[in-house]
């Protein structure tokens, strides 16, 4: 592995960058590279946006905090997946002072929806 | 036909997406070093804060009035842009994204031809989808579609939509005859005031030129097409992708005047990694480099410098353009003053895949693949963690230079580590 770039700061993301084997090869050169913008991430692999996003656009990511509840499967903690070019049940509403997480049905009338929740992201601690 | 999309207050209207109690509020946004302001909302128009209104000036109105300013939020103003982008080009592959803020649209190939309906919907959509507030101005020249614009802007009866296309000759001058010419495409605040001495007022008097007299006043053919296009007669196409860069540059001012030469090379180094970066995504390489440094203006003689540099090879290697620069600098006595701002510009640029030779028939294929190699992996690595996470090292020589950002909202759509706050009621 040539290591011509290791002369700049910022050594640890180089040597993440070279545990990916796709850095500077001195032999033959990762064929896939040129396929993709980031020679890192394969074409084929999976990829969460297409999963968890429909519209790119209109899509954003709120962290939600408060009272769990399990019932409905949302924790303190979660990233709440908010498509705003979409109407579901649960939304994401301005209530005044704040943005709140509730069923479409239940918001008080001074709120105003902001957009629809159409996923819960959550890591696990290991 | 032409559909110019303007975001209103742009840079306001982005925090009030995730603020909306701030909506009806005078609010603000700074230049990069909190130094003016470079959006306002309505409200703060209202107050008489005129565009790049000095800060220092304006304190105690601010207070007064309990005016919201935010330092510039540039990575979330950047991200609403390209939502704004995304959302326009699955309207129309015929696009022309002109600024951060404004796009152009050529809409004969829509489906749709009843186009002030398609545009109410549209300015619908972005409201509700993106939550940017847009004015749409629809004619046939991108000229009169800024007019258009402007009044779509200016008149609330309007709706924030105008479509000049199928006025009549006389209604559309009323709506010229509104629009003072400032406020024209291609006259900015060089051009103006020269107009302005000579008695013209209003984008009406410059349609009303004889061809001769706007050659004369406004510079050639670019005069001459000025003045047809507010006539409805189209001289500029629609520019789409293809666009190819003249020049690149990047500026800033220093968070203090500074005559440290540390701190000046640093800003040097962080400007032009930043413009070479620019460079190699668009697969350029420049053969001149033109620095400039500039005192405080609001000083009394302040000191100006500039220098040039021609290349003997095209390039886009911040390394070899920073050693050189760097070596200007230290050679010049008039260069060792107190500096307030620096700008670092690239330009007489070239594909970088034509690889020239300097004069004497060289090209250092060795050296210059690795070098090449060496700037794709800084490129690849700070795509994937972060911008600027790898540097030269000139860059970290002082961060006297980083600019003041007093009061930035949070990254809100660029960071984990940003994102806004939902309360679970449920």
């Amino acid at each position: 592995m040539d290591n011509d770039f290791t002369f700049v700061a910022g050594s640890a993301a180089a040597a993440a960058y070279q545990g990916t084997q796709v850095a500077i090869h001195r032999g033959f050169p990762n064929p896939a590279a040129d396929i993709s913008e980031q020679p890192h991430r394969s074409p084929l692999a999976l990829d969460f946006n297409q999963l968890l996003v429909r519209s790119a656009a209109s899509t954003f990511v709120l962290r939600l905090s408060g009272p769990d509840r399990p019932e409905h499967g949302i924790l303190s903690g979660d990233l709440a997946v908010v498509d705003r070019a979409a109407r579901g049940p649960l939304v994401i509403a301005w209530d005044g002072d704040q943005f709140i997480l509730d069923l479409r049905s239940q918001l008080p009338e001074y709120a105003s929806v902001w957009g629809s929740v159409t996923g819960i992201v959550r890591c696990l601690p290991l | 036909m032409f559909a110019l999309i303007d975001c209103d207050n742009f840079f306001v209207s982005c925090e009030r997406l995730f603020r909306p109690e701030l909506n009806g509020r005078p609010v603000v946004v700074l230049s990069s070093n909190d130094g003016c302001a470079v959006s306002r909302s309505t409200e703060a128009k209202a107050l008489g804060i005129p565009m790049g209104a000095p800060v220092f000036k304006y304190r105690e109105l601010f207070r007064q009035h309990n005016v919201i300013s935010f330092s510039g939020n540039f990575a979330l103003y950047g991200d609403i842009s390209r939502r704004l982008m995304l959302l326009l080009t699955e309207v129309t592959p015929y696009l022309e994204c002109y600024s951060v803020d404004e796009s152009f649209l050529d809409l004969s190939q829509l489906p749709d031809q009843d186009w002030r309906r398609w545009a109410v919907r549209l300015r619908r959509r972005i409201w509700q989808e993106i939550g940017l507030p847009v004015s749409i101005g629809i004619a046939p020249t991108k000229g009169l579609t800024k007019v258009a614009n402007h009044r779509a802007k200016k008149d609330p009866l309007l709706g924030g939509v105008l479509n000049l296309a199928d006025m009549p000759q006389w209604l559309i001058d009323t709506q010229l005859a509104a629009t003072p010419l400032e406020d024209i495409w291609g006259i900015g605040w060089r051009l103006g005031p020269r107009l302005r001495a000579e008695g013209l007022q209003t984008a009406l008097d410059i349609k009303q030129l004889t061809p001769r007299r706007a050659r004369q006043l406004m510079g050639g053919v670019r005069g001459s097409q000025l003045q047809l296009e507010l006539s409805g007669i189209a001289c500029f196409p629609l520019e789409t992708a293809g666009r190819v860069r003249q020049t690149v540059s990047h500026g800033r001012m220093f968070g203090h005047d500074t005559a440290d030469p540390l701190a000046i090379r640093a800003a040097i180094s962080s400007l032009t990694a930043r413009a070479c970066r620019d460079l190699r995504r668009d697969g350029l390489a420049a053969n001149g480099v033109y620095l400039k440094l500039r005192g405080n203006r609001h000083k009394p003689g302040s000191p100006r410098w500039s220098h040039c540099l021609r290349l003997n090879t095209p390039t886009a290697d911040p390394g070899l353009i920073c050693a050189q620069l760097a070596t200007a600098l230290a050679a010049d006595p008039a260069a060792q003053q107190i500096w307030h701002r620096a700008d670092v510009l690239l330009f007489n640029l070239t594909p970088s895949a034509h690889l020239q030779t300097d004069m004497l028939g060289y090209v250092q294929t060795a050296q210059a693949v690795r070098g090449q190699q060496r700037l794709q992996a800084i490129d690849a690595i700070n795509r994937r963690y972060g911008a600027g996470r790898l540097r030269y090292a000139a860059e970290n020589l002082s961060d006297v230079w980083q600019p003041k950002a007093g009061s930035r909202s949070p990254r809100y759509t660029t960071d984990w580590g940003e994102l806004p706050v939902a309360i679970i009621k449920v």
